[in-house]
């Protein structure tokens, strides 16, 4: 029980201090609110306030549970004794009289669904891995470090931030419920933006709509951000039509402030900052208003929020915007090549490949795209009548810009930002159909009930199937509730039992990092990380084996600097040079210290094509162009006549020649063109050979999941592997390299 | 530019054990020593479920002044429902000995063999029989021991 106490502690505490951080910032302001309105802001733009002051910690490695608590307890007496915490707006006007009760019934009801759930032991998969994976890492760290090996750690961390708050007092469930504070806020936030501009029952609609739709209240009770998100926009759009009603110049600073906070918590919610800019500017300009000042504070109070992301991504990874657009900013961390993959896998979630089975999937079936908005949702067309409206076209037009990058990925909670747009839309447009309004939210509250959900969604949908209170208030205890609802829980349990705490362990689906201290290696969450899994699995792909050798053979030539150039282009394989060699005569020439070595493109990998490893190789990853090249520099004049590569059979289209050069300041001349292939035998020992290069990269542990390409030859064969079986959890089997 | 990193020191491929009169479970070789009746694969640091009736052949440099010795486990989780159990052990088809065990727990098993028994230039056969065998309840697989070494030794 004690442990419940400290989960619901961590989260109040976490949403006490957002809210009093934005009282003083909006009573500093002098922002005059209606008085729910005062208490939605206060929170949303406090939050805002406390991620940027946490990442400031945590920059500074001061990021512990003393400082967050000595912190807060500041902010909470500074609101009190300045009174801040009085509510002293007008009320709204309320709500028609029957739709009180139809609203406080359905809210209560999955209020508690969903409460429960949040406070239950967090079993989410991305929850459980890398949202409270970083989060507890960091705060175990007292703040941020250069993390090389998860590209996780590159996305903005905005509502991560808030999570490692809530964490350092309640741990998983804590953060979770402050997601889940996000949940309870957006539908009052709708509701209250809904009866100030005039139209309270399309607002409740709208806001019932978005609250009890599945697959935003499994998200919202989970450590996920989506819900955190979607409640930031729309709070950020409704302070925006406040501004364009009143046009308080102070209003611009809040305003700012959350454009540049969803950018904070994600990519995608850039777009938050040009439609603020666009918005106002052109409300000014039509006016003949000055625009440039407006616009500047607003700028200014996002990149506050903004830059911190971008800054700390451009010192640390070379890239401002990494895991993204690596092909403009190269860095040894993400591979080009694995950018493409995984952009083209997330615009094709699990298989999708025809858009015209998004709109049955997303609301009615949910199996592939991974949640369910409800059935009622098909009929986000009606949406349209709304446009008759002003503010109809205010909100689908918001619904446009926030939806627009959704085909970059998706999965159906990625329509979550976008989504109180669309349902206050859809309220708009049957507000004034008597029955339907009421029988329409009335149709969605039982189809989105679990034990309803499950008779028409698909099995694997992903979403809530019980409500869990005894887990939640810690009768049951976390560990056999995790032990029979997250799979890779024992698994990650037997990482911290059996290995030692600096253990770096690669695996190729990563146990819920959230619950190990010990650090995983998945094989495609880094440059890294991938090198080594694509070793793992080197022995048995036959095409990733060096077995062809490629000879240039030249006239004996004094020269300093050698370049093998690839000439072929238009294929999305990649080039790869396992080993080069050079000779004089039967001489192989000694790599020496002075020489140096390059490569176009990812130099920072050359090392693997001169290693004397012939199942490592250096690989371009990037699609091949012509113009590639790798390159030695042997630091003084060497007599050779002869280079020789050993290369995979996995890259035909590859065509190679010779360049070399005598002085630095000369012209490169042609040594040799096409090499002379012969095959050779694929490598006795590279079994060996991989995990003694995993162990060489200060890797000593690999696990190997039952699904793993490679499980089967090393359950079999572990001694052939240099391998020893440490530990078997479930479908998990964990070896040490000896 | 990089210099040329530290060049690796290369592990042989694994060396290829030539069959003799002793075999550990997780030696690389195990495979040439299993006639059958022993579990596929080498668990845990080395060692292999044997069924009812294990068999194993090793290759004699000579005969003279052999023990044959095993190194078997009873695991208790099994020995609870099994009761004692008896083993068998047979040399090119001759009864060695038959030994009851009445606890469970890892237990050695050696006896001196004659000479007359065993034989060089050919394989030797070894066949262990349990009885009782404890048998799965879900897919009725009959376990007898648990099986670490055996082989001949002076």
């Amino acid at each position: 029980m004690l442990e419940a106490l400290s989960v619901l502690f961590g989260a109040v505490f976490t949403v006490a201090v957002c809210t009093g951080l934005g009282r003083l910032l909006l009573g500093a302001l002098r922002l005059r609110f209606r008085r729910v309105e005062e208490f939605l802001f206060s929170f949303v733009v406090g939050s805002a306030c406390l991620s940027l002051i946490v990442f400031g910690m945590a920059s500074i490695h001061v990021a512990r549970r003393g400082t967050f608590l000595l912190f807060g307890f500041a902010v909470l007496a500074t609101t009190i004794l300045r009174g801040a915490h009085r509510l002293a707006g007008e009320p709204l006007p309320p709500l028609p009289r029957y739709w009180k009760p139809l609203f406080g019934a359905l809210f209560g009801v999955f209020a508690y669904l969903y409460f429960f759930n949040a406070m239950a032991p967090e079993i989410s998969p991305d929850g459980s891995s890398y949202h409270l994976g970083l989060v507890s890492r960091y705060l175990h760290a007292r703040g941020f470090y250069h993390i090389a090996t998860n590209m996780y750690a590159y996305l903005s961390q905005g509502t991560e931030m808030l999570f490692m708050y809530a964490f350092a007092f309640g741990r998983h469930s804590a953060a979770a419920l402050v997601h889940f504070a996000f949940l309870a806020t957006l539908p009052f936030a709708m509701l209250a933006y809904a009866r100030r501009f005039g139209f309270p029952v399309a607002g409740a609609v709208g806001a019932l709509l978005v609250f009890l739709s599945p697959v935003v209240g499994i998200d919202g009770s989970s450590a996920y951000l989506d819900v955190a998100v979607a409640c930031v926009l729309f709070v950020f759009f409704y302070l925006l039509r406040i501004w364009d009603e009143e046009r308080t110049p102070a209003l611009l600073i809040p305003i700012g402030l959350l454009a540049g906070f969803a950018y904070a918590m994600k990519y995608t919610a850039f777009l938050a900052l040009p439609y603020a800019l666009v918005f106002i500017g052109w409300k000014l300009f039509r006016k003949r208003q000055n625009w440039v000042r407006p616009l500047a504070v607003v700028t200014a109070c996002a990149l506050l929020m903004i830059l911190p992301w971008v800054a700390k991504n451009w010192i640390t990874l070379g890239n401002p915007v990494s895991p993204f657009f690596n092909k403009y900013f190269p860095n040894p961390y993400v591979h080009i090549t694995f950018e493409q993959e995984y952009r083209a896998s997330m615009a094709h979630w699990n298989g999708v490949t025809d858009y015209r089975e998004i709109p049955l999937g997303a609301t009615v079936r949910g199996g592939q795209l991974q949640g369910v908005l409800g059935p009622v949702f098909l009929l986000a067309p009606l949406a349209l009548l709304a446009l008759r409206r002003r503010e109809g076209r205010h909100l689908l037009l918001a619904t446009l810009v926030f939806g627009i990058m959704y085909p970059t990925n998706i999965g159906t909670r990625f329509l979550i930002p976008c989504l109180p747009f669309l349902a206050l839309s859809m309220g708009l447009a049957i507000e004034n159909w008597r029955a339907v309004a009421p029988t329409l939210v009335l149709f969605h509250a039982l189809t989105s009930w679990p034990s309803f959900l499950k008779l028409y969604c698909d099995p694997y949908n992903m979403r809530l199937d019980k409500i869990p209170v005894r887990a939640a208030l810690r009768l049951v205890s976390e560990k056999d509730f995790l032990s029979a609802r997250l799979g890779g829980y024992p698994a990650a349990r037997m990482l911290d039992d059996v290995t030692p705490p600096d253990a770096r362990i690669l695996c190729n689906s990563s146990p819920p990092e959230a619950y190990t201290t010990r650090e995983t290696l998945v094989g495609y969450e880094g440059a890294f990380n991938q090198n080594l899994s694509d070793l793992l699995s080197a022995p048995l792909i036959r095409e990733w084996q060096p077995t062809r050798q490629l000879t240039f053979r030249f006239a004996p030539r004094s020269i300093r600097r050698l370049r093998v150039v690839q000439t072929g282009s238009g294929s999305l394989e990649n080039w790869s040079v396992s080993e080069l060699h050079v000779f004089r005569g039967d001489t192989e020439l000694t790599r020496e210290p002075q020489w140096r070595l390059t490569a176009r493109p990812n130099p920072w990998e050359v090392q693997m094509a001169f290693d004397g490893n012939p199942l490592t190789r250096w690989r371009s990853w990037q699609p091949l162009f012509s113009g590639m090249y790798l390159e030695v520099d042997f630091g003084r004049l060497e007599n050779v006549d002869r280079v020789i590569i050993d290369a995979t059979p996995d890259q035909p289209n590859v065509r190679l020649v010779l360049d070399g050069q005598a002085r630095s300041d000369f012209l490169w001349e042609r040594l040799a063109g096409e090499p002379h292939e012969v095959r050779t035998p694929e490598l006795a020992n590279a079994r060996r050979l991989a995990t003694s290069e995993i162990k060489w990269q200060g890797v000593e542990y690999v696990l190997i999941g039952n699904s793993d390409l490679m499980a089967e030859d090393i359950h079999k064969n572990p001694k052939d592997w240099g391998l020893t079986l440490i530990g078997t959890r479930n479908e998990s089997s964990l070896y040490r390299i000896e | 530019m990089y210099p040329p990193p530290v060049q690796r020191l290369l592990p042989s491929a694994p060396e290829k054990k030539a069959m003799g009169g002793f075999v550990n479970m997780n030696d690389v070789n195990v495979e040439e020593y299993i006639v059958g009746g022993l579990q596929d694969q080498t668990e845990g640091d080395g060692w292999r479920w044997a069924h009812e009736a294990p068999e194993l052949r090793f290759r004699l440099d000579r005969t003279e002044k052999l023990k044959f010795v095993l190194d078997l486990g009873l695991p208790e989780y099994n020995f609870k429902q099994t009761g004692p159990v008896t083993l068998s052990f047979f040399i090119n088809g001759r009864l060695l000995d038959k030994v009851r065990y009445t606890t469970p727990g890892d237990r050695r098993y050696e006896k001196r063999v004659p000479a007359g028994w065993l034989k060089t230039g050919e394989f030797t056969l070894v066949r262990v029989e349990a009885d009782p065998p404890w048998i799965a309840p879900t897919d009725k697989v009959k376990l007898g021991f648990v099986l670490h070494r055996a082989g001949f030794i002076e």
